[in-house]
């Protein structure tokens, strides 16, 4: 899967997950609480959600420094089960 | 209490203790509350805000409670409960056991044999850490969900600074927490639970931030924390009340109630709301049943009350959770 794909993927489950408009823009660059509103429980349900979707672990240490949309791509892209593929 | 007058009695239990402790738990518990029901005999400001506290509680019930007895007990009892579990350590299991009359022992076992992790739902009725104590003695796999607590037995203490993936030192909740760190915290709990563990929380801490819930309670308007029932719904565990009642002779009465579950869409919403609801009624029923027991409750808008002062401060409020004075 293409680092284009993943974040097309990862916009779709925000949306779904956060229950944003379909008019909201999700970028790499847009801020889970800032831009989009996300709690800490819609981030909760994120991360169980890209752990099951991308088949990856992510350790709850990094969580505590994700601000954008971006820095779980980063996590899930240098995941080491997607590295090992 | 006025936060000097709280540090005094800090230093001097701290002193006092280790050669209580000598006496063993239950007759040093005695003595610890007849200091605090000395204090309300000797101290005429003392005395008053007990009085005081125990009377707006009476008449929040309605009730004709006895004042002045109840508020001299109240303050032997309070001044108990600062010890938290300190007088246990070095308590062998043996002597341990005939402190605890243990009821509903059987919820607690069902709702372990789910082997789905279990949230014991603590408060600050009674006793408040002599709970995560007993737990701990039967071996069973414990953790604390709360702010790191330091008045407490080293048996207690045993394992704080734990490391490691499911250890007890990141369980410990900050009060500067933002929302990453606070979705954080809660995946770290939900993990602990989904390995099976017991995990220690307070079904009434005033919050304001996240997973919190308006409402009222003894009267008052307060915002109450959740996240208890967050990570039950989470995880999938079942909750169990716990209760942990001192009586005059030093001994206590640990009650477990019936396990229940959250459900996975009960996060958020009226049915998050009406869990915490019931817990706090099931308290405020306690309460009106032994308000000697209130230890904390009846002084919640006093002037030092951590909420208040973190409100004057004008502190951010903790996104978690946090307990434990």
């Amino acid at each position: 899967m293409t680092e284009r794909n993943r974040l097309s993927e990862l916009a779709a489950l925000t949306r779904q997950v956060a229950k944003l408009s379909p008019t909201t823009l999700i970028a790499a660059e847009s801020r889970f609480v800032e831009d989009l509103g996300v709690d800490s429980l819609d981030l909760v349900a994120l991360v169980l959600e890209v752990q099951e979707r991308f088949g990856v672990t992510i350790d709850e240490d990094q969580i505590g420094s994700l601000r954008t949309v971006g820095d779980l791509l980063r996590l899930i892209s240098e995941a080491p089960e997607l590295r090992a593929a | 209490m006025h936060r000097r007058g709280l540090n005094v009695r800090k230093r001097l239990l701290r002193i006092v203790v280790p050669a209580l402790r000598a006496m063993g738990p239950a007759p040093a518990a005695r003595i610890v509350s007849r200091i605090g029901r000395i204090e309300y005999d000797l101290l005429p400001r003392l005395r008053l805000r007990f009085d005081e506290a125990v009377r707006r509680g009476a008449a929040h019930f309605g009730a004709h409670w006895d004042i002045p007895a109840i508020g001299r007990n109240l303050a032997g009892n309070q001044i108990r409960w600062r010890t938290r579990d300190l007088l246990l350590d070095g308590v062998s299991d043996d002597h341990l056991a005939p402190l605890f009359d243990v009821v509903g022992r059987d919820q607690l076992e069902a709702a372990l044999a789910e082997r789905r992790g279990l949230v014991l739902l603590g408060n600050h009725f009674g006793a408040h850490m002599m709970p995560a104590h007993w737990i701990k003695r039967q071996g069973l796999p414990l953790r604390l969900f709360m702010e790191r607590p330091h008045q407490v037995s080293r048996f207690l203490q045993a394992g704080f600074d734990d490391d490691g993936p499911l250890g007890q030192r990141k369980l410990f909740v900050s009060r500067k927490a933002d929302t990453a760190e606070a979705a954080a915290s809660i995946l770290r709990a939900t993990k602990v639970l989904k390995a099976g563990m017991v995990l220690y929380i307070a079904g009434d801490v005033r919050w304001s931030g996240q997973y919190s819930v308006a409402t009222q309670f003894l009267g008052r308007s307060v915002q109450i924390s959740a996240t208890w029932a967050v990570l039950s719904a989470l995880a999938g565990s079942p909750v169990v009340p716990v209760f942990c009642h001192m009586r005059d002779d030093g001994t206590h009465r640990l009650e477990f109630l019936p396990a229940f579950h959250v459900d996975p869409d009960q996060t958020k919403g009226p049915a998050l709301e009406a869990h915490v609801r019931r817990f706090l009624e099931e308290i405020e029923a306690r309460v009106a049943a032994d308000p000697a027991n209130s230890n904390d409750y009846f002084f919640w808008s006093e002037p030092d009350d951590p909420a208040v002062v973190l409100g004057r401060l004008g502190r951010r409020p903790v996104a978690t959770q946090g307990v434990s004075r």
